[in-house]
């Protein structure tokens, strides 16, 4: 493990370089708080800080107050390193960001444990961590297909839009519904219904471009956001998707033919949200009453 | 020093680091001094009183942190009048490192 060193004496410097090697950690030592602060942008940093309170330059303290500025989830654990009885360094190290303070000169046993500690410290953030990211993935796909949650493709829906009202880019948004689902359902059982939702997650993933997002909107329902730069539309998209979605599906049930219905929106400059998914939704009514398995457009009278 | 590091090849390595060193830091002292700032003295006195410390000079120590607190308090002469007994700590503890 790597531990940053910030001393300027130099025989405080060597003494704890000795004995952080001694004790098999990776020491990478500075002499002032300006070189620490490089240290500590560098990918891979040191997450480990023993930092001398007085330093030219930059000193113990500013560099506290510096680092606890930055906006991180994951930042160093600092160690403050100070004279004997210099009681209003450690109340203003401690103020200033630092997680716990050695006195000079060092107890090797102390100063050991004080490391522990931090070591103890730094897995509990790690864990934290991890456990927040498994979270956000949780609250925002859904279990089954692995697509966007409902949740998080309207989120994305948002930015998408904004974003193309910012660049003068084309938005259309497709809403997907399974024709047919409930009888799959009730034929052959919910386990079959989800092998055929899975089956046509992944059709429907084989079509769609890496600047395209889809999302689970519904039980069988999906909402998929398409974007293209200025000046380019999203062509016959929408109809490869419904054509790949027809052919039989294997399940444990036996082949299952399966169909889509799609209504797409194009976004106008000022559309909103729910105006665009409105005017999607009306589009897949059309559809479905057109007699199902097509796309309709919204704006086109002519589908 | 060699306590706490339980080797004293390394020991004598940093010690004589350290008496390679300390002559410049007192010297900056010393210049501080002349210059009539006390804060810089005095903060100078505190890297010596850490350095000290370190290798077990603690009479040095003692003398870097009465300089120390002078400094703080801004009183030059108060600095200037303990410089000589800075000195004297250092020789001696100079001595006691090269006969152990």
């Amino acid at each position: 493990m790597k531990i940053l060193i910030a001393e300027d004496d130099l025989t405080s410097r060597r003494i704890l370089t000795a004995m952080l090697t001694k004790w098999g950690f990776n020491p990478v030592v500075t002499a002032d708080g300006n070189a620490a602060w490089a240290e500590l942008q560098q990918t891979d940093a040191p997450k480990l800080v023993l930092l001398d309170r007085n330093m030219p330059g930059l000193d113990g303290l500013e560099l506290c107050r510096r680092l606890r500025k930055v906006e991180s989830s994951d930042p160093p654990y600092v160690v403050l390193l100070t004279g004997l009885g210099a009681k209003d360094d450690i109340v203003q190290g401690l103020d200033a960001g630092a997680n716990d303070y050695v006195t000079k000169p060092y107890d090797s046993e102390e100063l050991q444990a004080r490391i522990r500690v931090g070591q103890r410290m730094l897995e509990l953030q790690a864990r934290l961590l991890e456990a927040r990211n498994a979270l956000e993935h949780l609250a925002m796909y859904d279990s089954l297909t692995g697509l966007f949650n409902r949740r998080a493709i309207l989120e994305r829906l948002a930015q998408e839009i904004s974003r193309a009202k910012r660049e003068d880019g084309n938005l259309s948004v497709g809403m997907l519904d399974i024709d047919h689902f409930k009888n799959v359902n009730d034929a052959c059982g919910h386990q079959v219904g989800d092998e055929v939702l899975i089956a046509f997650t992944e059709r429907i993933r084989a079509q769609l471009r890496a600047y395209d997002c889809v999302g689970r909107y519904g039980g069988e329902e999906f909402l998929a956001i398409t974007a293209s730069p200025r000046g380019r539309v999203e062509g016959d998209l929408y109809e490869r998707l419904r054509a790949n979605v027809a052919g039989p599906i294997p399940t444990r049930a036996g082949p299952i033919f399966i169909t889509v219905s799609i209504g797409v929106a194009r976004s106008t400059g000022a559309s909103t949200v729910d105006e665009l998914l409105a005017a999607a939704d009306v589009a897949l009514y059309q559809a479905k009453a057109a007699g199902r398995n097509r796309v309709v457009f919204a704006d086109r009278s002519d589908t | 020093v060699a306590r706490l590091l339980g080797d004293e090849t390394l020991a004598r390595e940093i010690v004589a680091g350290f008496l390679t060193d300390m002559p410049v830091q007192i010297e900056r002292l010393k210049r501080h001094v002349a210059q009539g700032d006390a804060v810089a003295a005095g903060a100078q006195a505190h890297s010596i009183k850490g350095a000290a410390a370190n290798v077990g000079g603690m009479a040095l120590s003692a003398a870097a942190f009465e300089l120390e607190q002078a400094g703080r308090a801004g009183r030059v002469d108060a600095v200037a009048a303990l410089v000589p007994e800075l000195d004297r700590q250092f020789d001696r503890l100079k001595e006691a490192l090269e006969t152990s």
